[in-house]
């Protein structure tokens, strides 16, 4: 099993790289499989920062401007089981470095291709800010399930043994979660919001084909994201759900009639 | 009246800079108000350490050695703040992300007691959890938040129907014209009093660091302040009643739950 950890803390071997070392342990203990776990610095990793260019959502991202280690990292991903990603609470969100990273991956929510990969989340705080840190990472990685959510405070001062035994507890719960996850490496069948979520991305690209053209190109001539069956009630389901949808929308746009009528024209 | 705009996108200029020379102009035909734009992309503001040394010992201490304590004498002398930034991936850019880390002290030692406006805006989706998350931070530094201003700006606006664009654009000015009515309003009226959420959070801090048994800089720096003394409710004078104090109270309850 393979494992990669995304270590988001610009101080690298804090909290957070502690817990994800629990994490790992307990996962080393329950396993008949061979786990190999590598660490990713965010800190350390040749990734700059996003300039904002928009050019890997509608070029598609080997356009992005900035030459650094972004497909490689990709790669690694892609070839990993899993993948945890592990940010300190700053200012109720997620450190700038996991912010980053965050960034930099952004087309794959509109390119899905994380399908393979379960998503650890987990965040340390020596304060508050822990689930709100949690629920920023939540998109990271386009198309990959986040199968666990981890937050642990990290107070600076020495814990009472009833809160270190409540903390233990759920690191290993999310261990062994975690890791029974990991063990299905197939292609997941898509759940009907997956399958809605799809259609509505692939009926985007189509509309908007001229300025979105890697997302058309990405999009063209699939059923869904990878070779899976859909089944037909999904499918028609589906189908008239985002029709209504796309209905309903189309008179939030702007058209020729002025209303309410002033005053005058009464 | 001196306002300063914090602008959070790497690009510069863009779609967000936009939105903020709209409110300047329609604030600037209301009166005397002086604009200043700080890009985040220009100035030398080093990427958080992460090393905690400005919450323990100080903001001084901090060992980057750059802008951080200009931008802040510049956001202490000015009368009006505009937060902005772009959505990415539901929520501040990396950019924005690094500016809020490094004055993540601040949290602890409010300071910018001032009429606030927090802009973003999108070619996508969820605006409003950026402007949900930049609100929080600004209330965290001490702002009193004038208004919020989302705009979902169509990232493919010049290719569309001249009709279709004017309407978007005369949609957008009426928008950037309350926000700029808003901000201007609360520039020359006195402090508005804090909702009950401001003042749980108060609550909350002075809880925190009312005693000098945890973190001893947070704990001077109230104490100096007069925010720990029993009747002080709020970081400045203002009329809070008992309904809202009894309110506030029961909203440190649901803050603690949710942060």
């Amino acid at each position: 099993m393979k494992i990669v950890a995304i270590i988001g803390s610009p101080k690298g071997k804090g909290s957070g790289y502690r817990i994800v070392q629990m994490v790992e342990e307990r996962m080393k203990q329950m396993g008949t499989v061979d786990l190999e776990l590598e660490y990713l610095f965010l800190k350390d990793a040749n990734l700059g920062l996003c300039k904002g260019c928009f050019a890997c959502v509608t070029r598609g991202e080997d356009h992005c401007p900035l030459k650094d280690g972004r497909a490689a990292i990709e790669q690694k991903l892609l070839a990993a089981d899993g993948v945890i990603l592990s940010s300190p609470a700053y200012v109720e969100n997620v450190s700038w470095l996991m912010k980053g990273f965050i960034d930099r991956f952004a087309y794959t929510n509109h390119r899905l291709q994380f399908f393979r990969q379960k998503v650890m989340l987990t965040a340390n705080s020596g304060g508050a800010g822990l689930k709100p840190t949690l629920y920023a990472m939540r998109n990271t990685l386009g198309g990959a399930r986040v199968v666990c959510e981890l937050g642990v405070s990290t107070p600076p001062w020495p814990q009472t043994e009833h809160a270190v035994a409540k903390k233990e507890k759920a690191i290993t719960a999310a261990a062994d979660r975690f890791y029974q996850a990991c063990l299905d490496t197939g292609m997941p069948a898509p759940t009907f919001n997956e399958y809605m979520r799809f259609v509505i991305q692939k009926k985007v690209s189509e509309e908007c084909r001229q300025w979105l053209p890697a997302d058309y190109e990405y999009y063209q001539g699939k059923g869904y994201h990878y070779e899976t069956k859909i089944g037909p009630v999904k499918k028609t389901a589906a189908g008239v759900m985002v029709g209504l949808a796309m209905r309903m929308m189309k008179d939030l746009g702007p058209g020729p009639v002025k209303w309410p009528p002033s005053i005058r024209e009464m | 009246m001196k306002v300063l705009a914090i602008m959070g996108s790497p690009k510069g200029k863009g779609n967000t800079y936009d939105v903020v020379r709209q409110i300047e102009e329609k604030m600037k035909g209301s009166g005397d108000v002086e604009f200043e734009y700080l890009f985040l992309r220009d100035v030398d503001l080093q990427p958080c350490r992460g090393c905690f040394i400005c919450f323990d010992q100080g903001e001084d201490r901090c060992p980057l050695k750059d802008d951080r304590a200009l931008i802040e004498e510049k956001m202490r002398s000015s009368d009006g703040l505009i937060f902005a930034s772009p959505t990415y991936v539901m929520n501040v850019s990396g950019l924005m992300k690094n500016f809020i880390d490094r004055f993540a002290y601040v949290c602890h030692r409010p300071r910018f007691f001032k009429p606030t406006l927090i802009v973003s805006t999108t070619g996508g989706v969820a605006v409003q959890v950026t402007l949900l998350l930049l609100q929080f931070t600004a209330e965290s530094w001490g702002c009193d938040i004038a208004g919020r201003l989302g705009v979902t700006v169509d990232p493919y606006l010049e290719k569309l129907p001249e009709a279709e664009r004017a309407g978007r654009a005369a949609a957008l000015e009426k928008k950037a014209a309350a926000a700029a009515g808003r901000l201007d309003a609360a520039l020359r009226s006195k402090r508005a009093a804090p909702g009950t959420i401001k003042v749980a959070g108060f609550m909350l801090r002075k809880q925190a660091f009312g005693s000098d048994s945890g973190a001893r800089l947070d704990h001077g720096y109230w104490e100096k302040n007069g925010w720990i003394q029993p009747d002080t409710h709020y970081f400045y004078d203002a009329r809070i009643g008992p309904v809202k104090k009894l309110a506030a109270q029961l909203a440190t309850i649901m803050l603690s739950r949710f942060f």
